[in-house]
């Protein structure tokens, strides 16, 4: 009888309970753009239930035990709390969050996860990409003056060509310094060897980052320091970058199309002479002889006038055409974004083009409640044309630009009848077959080259929760990247001048495999939060590539279409490399108080590319944060927002130095012996066993502040990072056969600060303005090249201890001789053996033997390494309106400026610069110009007048837009946004060549960075569907 | 055989077509709760005259049916046929009430009370009063909170301090257990439709305006206040359109709609809410009369 009363109490109880509880169901949403927020807490206030969390759209079920009307409160990160009294259960709730200004609320993006802002205990900066994505057409193009401490600087200026970056200083002599990049989960290193076919003549470096469509992208992060890269070990040393692109999101279907329009044009031109001016220069150093053989006389030349242009024939004003259309959407259960580009960019030299077709289809579907399936995947079609090298013998021109700017101005382009002009009675050397020369212009558009890149990247991804808090996701990924190159120069041009014409075409196909596991469990419990990763990740690199040519074309007409037509066997190449990476990967984030903050990682790397002794690389790191803010003694204080201290130490390594270095290679060869070709092989390089990774160790501690409700916010960082065992190529002795080893010998340091500064400087309900800045100071410096301590002289660079990566090397320019100078005391070149004279450039004579020579007179002449990088901008929306400007610079950074060395340098068969109307004369001799002399001996000579200074300061974005937003039927509003902007429209700079913003060591002819002076889109949203 | 065959499925075929004709005659309705009072009177009257159509409400949240009809405060495409008005509200005895007695409370004013996205806004510095008050607003589709907070050109999301799920008429609840609370409120929630007196334990926030207009607000009937509204625009009182949505034809609902326009209307006074202009809602009839015409609904 008991045992039934209480069977029956308790069905009763359990009856009572069932029915007190109630379910309540709605959607979060961001108040401002309606999109639905994903881990929005919803919790009845005042109970311990744990409430209930949002899913991907915004959705919520909670049930609760609590009686109604209850209060529900309601969280998000990043915006402002609510709290909803839900007097009945009915009507699913929807609930608005406005934003809130507070930036350490938010989320970010971080190896294999999101974390929110406040619990960062690395360096982790967001980019805006709504404002500087909308104007370029590779993303990373825009990271410059972004982000403090990362330095963007282009290869070229040639559409498609690669960037190089640079994250807080570079921290290898031999190895990549470029940042690893991650893109949706996928590791890629950004090289442009992935594109190189060996057919180098056929065009530069090729950005495989230009596939990615910048419009696709929802959100880029720079990890900078080793707490927040630590989780990508060896391929984590120089930073790392992850681009998210979008998804769909659930509602209606949103279609946006988008059509840019710009014009670009050359950023500045040199001050060249003129025909006249040039050929006084010519009656002054020719002899009788060679103006008898050209036939200049004084007449002549004043008859010459201007002459020509040949700067003006190399550029144009480029026209770039841009097409994005999107559409996007999703249901409770899946959710999808297809998008498609075209770009058609001419370059501003003439017949440089480029173009890119693009498809994206994003894609993911909830198979069961906690199960989520889906792929990622982008192709890309790029082609680009224009190709500025020369093959064999090149005059000391870098390429036909070069050679363009230093054309006679007294010969004209093209004849009367229009054709091209192939005499040139000024030219010299290999560039003159019989009476016939080249013709540089002409070379611009009959040197027939393509590059064809087909880029593929496919991802798809399972993310299953086993349990609540307990994740596990498995991804899969591949990148196959094909690769053509086609060349083809006719007799006339450079390329097949001296063969008779030439063909080329290279091939390559470039894939790289992923696929990674992660198990990712989250708890909380009490004061702590903890979550905790383990994973393994697998890449497979692999690259097949061909390269053919031939010469000695009797038919031109089938151009690299039939290699077989010419006659003589140039070159066939084939190459093969594979490299695999496994890894392991662990991270702890925990949480006490939400307050203290615990990250800790491991990583360890077994790579391919090192040798068995050292196959496997452990990487750790520990960092940690502390919101002071929210300690007892400053909670009162509220004005303060957010006051967080980050700490951090660890190591990462790097991997990037190419397959095979540890290993001894043989390579093929041909010689002729009694007139049959036959093969050899021959030992190309040493190996070493030893050959071990690259480590680089660092410290950050950061400072991140917002003040008074998120309107001013600061971050400030120190690091200290040294990179040990650095890969030198050091000398070894004879006997082994080579002259020197890879091996692991010094070491780098970047020591650095880095402050950023953003603001609210006004906020009204029609007006907000707002401004940011950066700046960072970093130096770089090699604090040992191993026991040998000897210097590294690579060209005009070395490699020393107490000196920075990219430190020039040459003479130190004195002044000029002047008349009545004691000669006797003037040091003579080791280049010249002829008699100084007054006008003679002079050079320091460091030992003071009466001679300026290579081996003993060479001084430090700067570096490449900026003191400072900075950047700064501003955005100011009035109602409809919107205005915003980007500024970067750097400062302390040098560029030996080659080509106007040679433009310096007089010459009887090319133009010089203006400069040289200021030559010394008898007449004329307080000048820094030498006298014309022919053959001037310091032509090849890196001399401090031309180790330039490259500090600038750019103005790298101005738009202006408005935005209609149309009210259609319906009260459905068409978005339909309308900007002009411009790039790079100014620029403050000393440097005296086209653009101070170069990657490499020296200028010397490259292709300028364009300044895109006009530039509209509009785009427009239509959710009808 | 067959003729057995035969009777089983003329059988069917009826209780099909009864099953059917039930359907097509039976409306579904969801509306705000202050219209419902005279919505339910309208489904009384009308059923004098159609004793044949049935009437269900449903829920916000259920599915629309063939034959529903949606009474809409925020749909700019339904058919208007009655006007609400909206006013601030606290409870006379309360704290607030007190705090805010001796201010006349203008639009700009108002928005500073009822509203906080502009927290950065450097002209904005928020009144001790501001501060102290409690703000409560509405969170459900088709509270008046919405259409009060659009008259000012503003979100929901921006309303400072609490929201309520659930009925409009839950806001009177909460602000009479928070005596610094205030809220917004329909003529219907806030005066008695029996004694069209302000309910007792409420009083209107005091607002800007003529002097004339004041005493109406503050002391007028149900009746002077409907009166002065319908007469002229109040500044600080947004007066808003109510709306019928369903699927144009000749089905019930389209008929009941179209009735609700031509007889229906004389009620709305009686139930706290305000007739439309007589030019609009000749307007109104004649759009209603055009879509649900045949041709319209091609």
């Amino acid at each position: 009888m008991k045992k039934s009363l209480l069977t029956l109490l308790l069905a009763v109880a359990g009856t009572l309970s069932a029915l007190a509880q109630a379910t309540i169901t709605g959607t979060v949403l961001d108040a401002q753009t309606g999109e639905g927020l994903i881990g929005a807490t919803l919790v009845p206030k005042n109970s311990k239930e744990t409430g209930a969390v949002t899913d991907i759209d915004g959705n919520f079920t909670l049930k609760t035990e609590v009686p109604l009307p209850l209060t529900l409160l309601v969280r998000y990160i990043g915006y402002r709390s609510q709290e909803i009294d839900v007097y009945d259960a009915d009507e699913a709730l929807e609930i608005r969050l406005g934003a809130g200004g507070n930036n350490l609320n938010e989320v970010v993006v971080v190896g294999y996860g999101t974390q929110q802002r406040k619990k960062l205990t690395g360096s982790v900066a967001s980019i805006n990409t709504d404002d500087l994505l909308q104007n370029v057409v590779s993303f990373d193009k825009a990271l410059g003056g972004a982000v403090s401490g990362l330095t963007v600087s282009s290869t070229s200026g040639q559409p498609g060509a690669s960037t190089s970056i640079r994250i807080r200083g570079g921290n290898s002599i031999n190895g990549g310094n470029e940042p690893l990049y991650v893109i949706d989960g996928v590791l890629i290193y950004n090289s442009s060897s992935s594109t190189s076919t060996g057919n180098s003549l056929a065009g530069g470096s090729f950005n495989p980052l230009a596939s990615i469509n910048p419009q696709d992208i929802e959100s880029i992060e720079v990890l900078k320091d080793v707490s927040a890269s630590a989780i990508y070990g060896s391929r984590g040393s120089n930073g790392v970058i992850i681009v998210t692109t979008k998804r769909g999101k659930k509602g209606k279907v949103n279609v946006n199309y988008g059509y840019s329009l710009g014009v670009s044009s050359v950023s500045r031109r040199l001050d060249l002479l003129n025909a006249q001016e040039w050929g006084d220069l010519y009656l002054e150093l020719a002899t009788d002889a060679q103006k008898a053989a050209t036939g200049v006389t004084p007449d002549a030349v004043r008859s010459w006038g201007k002459g020509t242009d040949w700067q003006d024939a190399l550029f144009r004003t480029a026209v770039t055409h841009e097409h994005q259309l999107s559409v996007s959407g999703g249901s409770d259960k899946e959710r999808f974004l297809l998008s498609t580009n075209y770009t058609l960019q001419d370059g501003i030299i003439n017949n440089s083009d480029f173009s890119r077709f693009g498809a994206r289809i994003n894609y993911e579907r909830d198979i069961l409640k906690n199960l989520t399936v889906g792929v990622k995947s982008n192709y890309s079609k790029t082609t680009r044309t224009g190709a500025y090298g020369m093959r064999g013998m090149t005059g000391n021109f870098s390429g036909i630009i070069d050679k363009v700017i230093r054309q006679s101005p007294a010969v004209p382009i093209k004849n009367a009848d229009g054709s091209y002009n192939y005499a040139n009675p000024f030219e010299s050397g290999d560039f003159v077959r019989d009476d016939v020369t080249i013709n540089p212009i002409a070379d611009l558009y009959n040197l027939d080259t393509e590059t064809k890149v087909d880029n593929l990247l496919l991802t798809g991804f399972a993310s299953w929760e086993i349990i609540p808090g307990l994740t596990l996701r498995t991804q899969g990924s591949t990148n196959i990247i094909n690769t053509r190159q086609n060349l083809f120069g006719g007799e006339e041009t450079q390329a097949g001048f001296m063969t008779q014409g030439y063909g080329d075409i290279g091939s390559k196909r470039w894939e790289n495999d992923q696929f990674e596991t992660t198990l990712t469990w989250n708890k909380k419990w009490g004061i702590h939060d903890l979550e905790v990763l383990g994973g393994y990740t697998y890449q497979l690199e692999k690259s097949e590539d061909l390269d053919a040519a031939t010469s000695g074309y009797a038919n031109e007409n089938l151009g690299y279409h039939s290699l077989q037509s010419g006659t003589t066997f140039v070159e066939t190449n084939t190459d093969f490399a594979k490299s695999t990476l496994y890894s392991f990967i662990g991270r702890v984030n925990y949480s006490l108080f939400d307050r203290y903050h615990l990250t800790a990682t491991l990583r360890a790397d077994g790579s391919s590319r090192f040798s068995s002794n050292h196959k496997w690389g452990w990487f750790p790191s520990i960092g940690a944060s502390w919101n002071i803010n929210e300690e007892k003694f400053l909670k009162h204080v509220k004005w303060l927002d957010d006051l967080k201290l980050r700490a951090s130490y660890g190591t990462v390594g790097n991997q990037e130095i190419g397959n095979y270095a540890f290993a001894s290679d043989y390579a093929a060869s041909h010689y002729y012996f009694g007139g049959v070709r036959n093969l050899a092989f021959y030992r190309s390089s040493l190996g070493n066993d030893d050959l071990k990774w690259e480590s680089t160790s660092s410290f950050d501690v950061g400072l991140d502040v917002n003040l008074f409700k998120g309107r001013l916010g600061f971050v400030f960082d120190y690091y200290h990072k040294k990179t040990t065992d650095l890969l030198l190529n050091l000398p070894i002795q004879q006997t082994q056969g080579f002259g020197s080893q890879l091996q692991n010998a010094g070491n780098v340091t970047n020591d650095g600060v880095e402050f950023a500064v953003n603001g609210t400087i006004r906020q009204t309900k029609h007006l907000l303005w707002t401004a940011n800045a950066n700046i960072a100071h970093n130096k770089n410096e090699i604090t040992s090249l191993g026991e040998s301590h000897k210097d590294i002289i690579n060209g005009n660079t070395i490699l020393r201890e107490g000196e920075s990566l990219g430190t020039f090397y040459g003479w130190k320019f004195d002044g000029i001789v002047k008349a009545g100078d004691d000669l006797s005391k003037v040091a003579r070149l080791s280049t010249s053996q002829a008699n100084v004279q007054p006008g003679d450039a002079k050079f320091v004579d460091v030992n003071g033997d009466g001679v300026v020579d290579q081996d003993n007179d060479r001084v430090v002449l700067g570096s490449t390494q900026p003191k400072f990088t900075y950047g700064f901008g501003s955005q100011l929306r009035y109602k409809k309106w919107d205005f915003t400007f980007n500024v970067q610079g750097s400062y302390g950074n040098k560029l030996y400026n080659q080509l106007r060395q040679a433009l310096e340098t007089p010459n009887i068969s090319y133009n010089g610069s203006a400069a040289l109307l200021d030559r010394w004369t008898t007449d004329n001799q307080n000048t820094n110009i030498p006298r014309a002399i022919v053959s001037s001996v310091s032509s090849f000579i890196l001399d401090s007048r031309y180790v330039e200074s490259a500090s600038y300061l750019r103005l790298k974005n101005i738009q202006v837009g408005y935005d209609f937003q149309p009210r259609l039927k319906n009260k459905q509003k068409l978005g339909l946004y309308v900007y002009a902007s411009a790039q790079n429209l100014f620029t403050i700079t000393p440097y005296e060549g086209y653009d101070p913003e170069y990657s490499g060591t020296t200028d010397s002819g490259n292709y300028p960075t364009p300044v895109r002076s006009l530039s509209a889109r509009s785009s427009h949203t239509d959710n009808r569907l | 055989m067959k003729t057995t065959v035969h009777t089983i499925a003329f059988i069917s075929a009826l209780l099909f077509s009864t099953s059917t004709l039930a359907q097509e005659s039976k409306v579904s309705i969801k509306v705000p709760g202050f219209v419902r009072p005279l919505v339910e009177k309208l489904i009384t009257e009308y059923n004098k005259e159609n004793p044949d159509v049935e009437f269900e409400f449903l829920s916000a949240k259920a599915q629309d049916t063939e034959n529903s009809l949606n009474i809409t405060l925020s749909d700019d495409n339904a058919i208007a046929f009655a006007r609400y008005a909206v006013l601030p509200v606290t409870t006379k005895d309360g704290e607030a009430y007190q705090l805010l007695s001796g201010s006349r409370l203008n639009n700009k004013k108002l928005q500073r009370l009822f509203f906080e996205k502009d927290e950065f806004d450097d002209e904005y510095k928020e009144s001790k009063v501001e501060k102290a008050v409690h703000i409560y607003s509405g969170n459900s589709q088709q509270s008046t909170s919405r259409t009060y907070a659009a008259s000012f050109d503003r979100e929901p999301s921006e309303y400072k301090g609490k929201r309520i799920s659930g009925d409009d008429s839950y806001l009177i609840s909460a602000i009479s257990r928070d005596p610094l609370g205030i809220t917004i409120n329909t003529l219907p929630n806030i005066y008695d439709l029996q004694s069209r007196q302000l309910r007792q334990e409420l009083a209107i926030v005091p607002l800007d305006g003529s002097k004339q207009d004041r005493q109406i607000i503050n002391e007028g009937s149900l009746d002077e206040i409907i009166s002065l509204l319908e007469r002229h625009e109040v500044n600080e009182i947004p007066v808003l359109k109510i709306g019928l949505s369903y699927r144009h034809g000749t089905g019930s609902a389209s008929k009941f709609a179209r009735w609700i326009l031509t007889n229906g209307t004389t009620f709305v006074h009686e139930y706290g809410l305000l007739e439309l202009p007589q030019k609009e809602l000749a307007a109104q009839i004649k759009r209603a009369t055009t879509e649900d015409s045949p041709l319209a609904c091609l």
